[in-house]
């Protein structure tokens, strides 16, 4: 039951990956689906609980079935098996590598072996960290025992400020009691196992295939991030989302593929139903695509886009006004519409999140990296603006989670408790994508183009052309 | 037969830097390492440390582990647990009783609601000090938790033989 419930959401993904496009490569199907098709699963659970229907294992089975039937149905009348067949065989001849080095295979080893050695930790150990304990995890067995999102524990306050936090991570965890795992840590060891395959799907898209394995490789051992990724939290799930959305949106910015966009859509929208505060992600993204739709004079994406990121976020609000008088009391702080002019607790929060930002113990090298390459590449970052869309977006969501901290009147706890003992997590998602920089800036393209020239063993006879 | 020559000749030079570069690689993880602490701790303890425990305690039931992770409070939830019925009401001992037992114990986290839920759920642990939202179930409790052999008061009979840490029934049916 369990390998059918974990193979059910990764066909699932597996297939809505395909109703947006046919043109994902193998590797990116396999990166994706476990994320696509868990959000897909928690929309369904969230939808039940909307139209008043307590979830349960079998429903959530029949419906999940019924949508992948129907999917295959929609493949076979609009793409014609014979269209299909030619498709896998392409994709299975692209599988053979034409050439290969000692270093990809290195490197390919390292993330393995981490990988390996972090979800035997995972899988090993229960649940201890409080957030999880008292919040998410605690919220997890409600819900996959009552079926609802307002339950007892809610009605009689039993569980922690979580409650109110968009419900996809809890709701993935009760799949997962529901399937009948005695912890639900296979979660986060699959959206995490997903997350790696995937970035090195987009890096590899940037850059060449043993840079992209490096850098897949550092970015994995940023050792707050590889911590976090063992414990039952919704810190790195919403990092793994919202960069991969802002990853997969450079893609489509950069070759114009609509597939791009539309995943980008789907995982900001993931993204903003784990964390609220996946706004600070979307703002930019959707301001550069309106830009963009204003300048081509195209609105018909903008508007797919902006739907499907925004909706689950929107309706998760709304959830929690329409149903006010029992949700307000988990929810942690109070936001202030009014811009909050106290410089004196802006200076504050801007220190504390300074000192957890430029931490080694957090983030290791990360941030040193991408400065230098920040400093290495300003002539290029001036003159051609490149990447400057990825730098502009990561210090905009840095600035922004401070910005964003100001304008909370706490109810619990302080700035120094938040900053210092949970901001380490806000920054998940751009550390992520310092190391996408620091992999596809020029300095490191041209370097490793050399390399690659240098280290290549071709496979199939070719002709061996200089870099450029 | 020259060209083929060279092919040979640039294909042992090719395997002759790979074998560099991954050398270099090697040595530039093995200075980042030891330079930056993070690294050096999650390299060692959080993973191979973690792994080797695992190795040599791979049969350990999921209550243990809990109790490892920890300690003696997952110890006693989940005795409690397993003594109770799903459905049970279980009065827990004040915040006085907690604080005033050996700290090693980590009894301290009793007194969270929340966590006690989390051991129990669907049982409902009910607090004294949590009045606003446990008024209605003080009247049909089923259990009580003894802890530290306090609680006992809360029976409606007597017990010859106590224990320091228990779970039992409020009334003797």
């Amino acid at each position: 039951m369990t390998f059918f419930g974990i193979l059910l959401t990764f066909l699932l993904g597996f297939a809505l990956l395909n109703l947006i496009s046919n043109q994902f490569r193998l590797i990116e199907l396999l990166g994706f689906s476990f994320l696509v098709g868990i959000f897909s699963q928690t929309i369904l659970m969230f939808f039940l609980n909307i139209l008043s229907i307590e979830y349960n294992l079998v429903l959530i089975f029949v419906i999940s079935i019924l949508l992948l039937v129907s999917i295959c149905i929609w493949h076979f009348i609009n793409r014609p098996a014979v269209k299909s067949g030619i498709r896998i065989n392409y994709t299975l001849r692209k599988l053979k590598p034409k050439s290969f080095n000692f270093l990809i295979l290195f490197a390919w080893g390292l993330i393995i072996y981490t990988l390996y050695l972090i979800s035997v930790k995972s899988l090993y150990w229960p649940t201890s960290a409080s957030d999880s304990l008292t919040s998410f995890d605690l919220y997890a067995k409600a819900l996959a025992h009552e079926g609802k999102l307002l339950n007892t524990l809610i009605y009689e306050k039993r569980v922690g400020y979580g409650a109110a936090y968009p419900p996809l991570y809890s709701m993935a965890l009760s799949y997962a009691y529901l399937l009948g795992f005695e912890t639900s840590k296979i979660i986060p060891v699959l959206i995490f196992l997903s997350f790696v395959l995937s970035f090195y799907c987009l890096l590899v898209r940037l850059n060449d295939p043993t840079s992209a394995a490096l850098f897949t490789f550092f970015m994995l051992v940023t050792p707050e991030f590889l911590v976090q990724s063992a414990i039952n939290t919704t810190s790195v799930p919403h990092a793994v989302f919202s960069s991969l959305s802002v990853l997969c949106y450079l893609e489509w910015r950069r070759e114009k593929k609509i597939r791009y966009l539309y995943l980008s859509g789907v995982l900001l929208s993931a993204g903003g139903f784990t964390r609220s505060e996946t706004i600070l992600y979307m703002a930019p993204l959707l301001f550069y695509l309106l830009l963009y739709s204003v300048k081509q004079k195209t609105y018909k994406d903008f508007f797919i886009y902006v739907c499907i990121s925004i909706m689950p976020f929107l309706t998760w609000q709304f959830f929690l006004k329409a149903h006010g008088e029992v949700m307000e009391k988990f929810i942690q702080v109070k936001l202030l519409y009014t811009p909050n002019f106290d410089f004196n607790q802006l200076n504050e929060i801007l220190s504390y999140a300074y000192k957890v930002i430029t931490s080694t113990d957090h983030y290791g090298i990360t941030l040193f990296l991408f400065l230098i390459c920040l400093a290495l590449n300003t002539l290029e970052i001036i003159k051609k603006r490149k990447l400057l869309d990825l730098i502009f977006l990561i210090f905009f969501v840095y600035f922004g989670y401070i910005l964003l901290l100001n304008q909370f009147e706490l109810k619990a706890s302080s700035y120094k408790a938040i900053v210092s003992h949970s901001g380490k997590r806000f920054f998940f998602g751009i550390i992520t994508l310092m190391w996408a920089y620091i992999s596809t800036n020029r300095i490191i393209n041209t370097l490793f183009k050399k390399v690659n020239y240098l280290i290549t063993i071709p496979l199939i006879k070719s002709e061996d052309k200089e870099p450029k | 037969m020259k060209h083929y020559g060279l092919l040979k000749m640039s294909l042992f030079y090719k395997i002759l830097l790979n074998f560099l570069f991954v050398g270099l690689l090697f040595l530039t993880l093995k200075v980042t390492t030891k330079k930056f602490q993070a690294y050096t701790w999650m390299w060692d303890t959080l993973l191979h440390k973690n792994y080797s425990y695992i190795g040599q305690n791979p049969n350990l039931t999921f209550e243990q582990k809990q109790e490892m992770k920890l300690g003696f409070y997952a110890k006693y939830l989940n005795h409690v647990k397993n003594n109770t019925e799903e459905d049970a009401i279980i009065l827990m001992p004040p915040d006085s009783t907690l604080s005033s037992t050996e700290p090693q114990l980590n009894l301290k986290y009793l007194k969270d609601r929340r966590r006690t839920t989390y051991f129990l759920y669907p049982r409902k642990p009910v607090y004294r000090k949590s009045y606003q939202y446990d008024k209605n179930l003080l009247a049909q409790l089923t259990h009580v938790a003894i802890v530290d052999y306090q609680g006992y008061q809360e029976l409606d009979y007597k017990l010859r033989d106590k224990h320091r840490f228990t779970v039992l029934p409020i009334t003797n049916k």
